[in-house]
């Protein structure tokens, strides 16, 4: 074992390593929880943009008893409602179902030292339309 | 070893900024699950206006007003004939990181809105 000339610097490495540490870990309380939020807005703006477009039921269909989405009506409501919350997404309208993909980004404010400022969210919430049940 | 002495007073102030952080995301992250649980609630009533005071109660245990992330909690709907929008404000008690130059607390807001279920059934 090698004999350390006196203890100078020792401590010096030691509190380096504790406050890098320390400061990432505020890091990813300050910009995980940024990123979790994002993640958790992004899905609820899509699952409530889905419900609003499954609300508009074809007539047509609905005569003959079935429930199936108007796929234009349903498109053009669902996009509305991201729009008037100025997210971007796609809808996409197959028979009675309706998916909403929503793609947000996360501000980072501390992480930006590791290189990117921002962080892509994306989230998909997709809703059926049912008939009420009797 | 005096370093460490000398640095002790840098380690409070970093797990301080944890803390602080910790509390505003935390408290954030709070308002706004509340402020959808809320508005969806609203907009599943036959009348949003009457489901004011179930939503609140909901909201009040999302945040789990009283907790340090939410001492009080003030919600404001808004109800038009489309769409519900509820707003959710908290005080995130900030005093457990005094020790940086904070205030003692912190107003947090999360909105969220619903639009309302064309097909529900009507109220009375």
């Amino acid at each position: 074992m090698t004999r350390l000339q006196g203890d100078a610097g020792v401590v010096t490495t030691w509190s380096v390593v504790v406050v890098v540490a320390c400061a990432a870990m505020a890091g990813l309380v300050l910009d995980g929880g940024a990123v979790l939020r994002a993640h958790s807005d992004a899905f609820a703006v899509a699952a409530t943009a889905a419900r609003a477009g499954a609300q508009e039921l074809s007539e047509t269909a609905a005569q003959g008893g079935d429930v199936v989405l108007d796929p234009t009506a349903a498109q053009d409501a669902a996009a509305a409602y991201l729009a008037a919350r100025d997210a971007t997404g796609t809808v996409t309208v197959t028979g009675a179902t309706l998916s909403v993909t929503v793609q947000t980004q996360a501000e980072l404010q501390l992480l930006t030292v590791l290189g990117a400022s921002t962080v892509d969210v994306t989230a998909t919430a997709s809703v059926d339309a049912l008939e009420a049940p009797t | 070893m005096v370093e460490v002495v000398l640095l002790t007073p840098l380690f409070g102030l970093l797990l301080a900024m944890v803390v602080l952080f910790g509390r505003v995301q935390g408290g954030r992250a709070e308002v706004e699950g509340a402020a959808r649980t809320a508005a969806r609630t609203m907009a599943l009533a036959r009348d949003p206006a009457t489901a004011v005071e179930e939503a609140t109660a909901q909201a009040a245990t999302t945040v789990g007003e009283g907790s340090p992330t939410c001492r009080a909690m003030t919600l404001v709907p808004t109800v038009t004939e489309v769409e519900v929008t509820v707003e959710v404000s908290c005080q995130v008690d900030l005093a457990a990181a005094a020790m940086l130059p904070v205030d003692a607390s912190m107003t947090v807001t999360g909105t969220a809105s619903e639009v309302l279920d064309a097909y529900r059934e009507p109220a009375g």
